[in-house]
């Protein structure tokens, strides 16, 4: 049953990012990325990492998707005019990957993920609050001013010039 | 499914779809596209390392890898959008305002 349900993930996660890059139109590329991302949150919650699957669902799946349809409506052209033309390009990223797929598969300590109804460090909600408040506390906090400094950034980038000030020539 | 490799093959895999995405689309949306899900690949094989030495640590630096994420995304889209508001085109072989032609 397990192993049904891994496959899915995967097939939704690896799936739905080749869809992003073969798709030309743009909902549907954008769709394609949330279905990969939803595969990516299921194949968290398989390793029992659940506070970070509901994280992902809704910071990924929720908040950057939704930010990605809007910018799709402002900005977007009806199609993605770029085809992937390189084929050449490709295949050498797809060797490369190759290579170094078979260089996990042959030299990966041999770990278990999942254990089978024992309880690991990453299932338990509150060890998370513990380490960043305790150990990654000045990381706590220069992400959320470097959070604070992106909004300030983007309300200072999407703000009209005032009328008064000469416009200055950009292009 | 319980070894680490498992886990490792597809986070590669999406790695490289977005890899491939960002190298060879020139579409600016697509190419930021490709950049998130090049972040998530690599967040996923930093969860299933941290899950195989049964140590949070690393699934806290996802967690704040995915926090930078969604800052940095949300810069780059407001400025695609003024870019589309200069240029009305969002293809990157557009971006060329400081080339000097």
């Amino acid at each position: 049953m397990e192993n049904i349900v891994y496959g899915i993930f995967c097939a939704m996660g690896v799936g739905g990012a080749l869809g992003l890059l073969l798709n030309r139109g743009y909902i549907n590329a954008v769709m394609s990325m949330l279905v990969s991302m939803l595969g990516m949150s299921g194949l968290l919650f398989l390793m029992k990492a659940f506070f970070l699957a509901f994280v992902m669902l809704v910071v990924y799946a929720g908040a950057v998707m939704v930010l990605f349809v809007f910018t799709v409506m402002l900005a977007g052209e009806s199609r993605d005019n770029s085809p992937l033309k390189n084929r050449a390009g490709v295949v050498l990223l797809w060797l490369l990957m190759g290579l170094s797929a078979s260089y996990f598969i042959l030299n990966c300590p041999d770990l278990q993920v999942a254990l089978e109804g024992g309880v690991s460090a990453l299932s338990v909600s509150k060890l998370y609050g513990l380490s960043l408040f305790t150990k990654f506390m000045l990381l706590f906090e220069i992400a959320g001013a470097v959070l604070l400094v992106a909004m300030v950034a983007i309300i200072a980038i999407a703000k009209e010039p005032s009328p008064e000030r000469p416009k200055r020539e950009m292009l | 499914m319980e070894n680490l490799n498992d886990f490792l093959i597809p986070s590669l895999l999406i790695f490289f779809a977005g890899l491939a995405g960002v190298v060879l689309k020139k579409n600016l949306l697509v190419v930021l596209m490709c950049l998130e899900l090049m972040l998530c690949g690599a967040m996923l094989a930093l969860v299933s390392f941290s899950a195989a030495y049964d140590d949070i640590d690393g699934a806290v630096f996802a967690f704040f890898a995915m926090a930078v994420a969604a800052g940095e995304v949300a810069v780059a889209l407001a400025v695609v959008v003024q870019f589309f508001k200069i240029r009305r085109s969002v293809c990157a072989d557009d971006v060329d305002t400081l080339s000097g032609e």
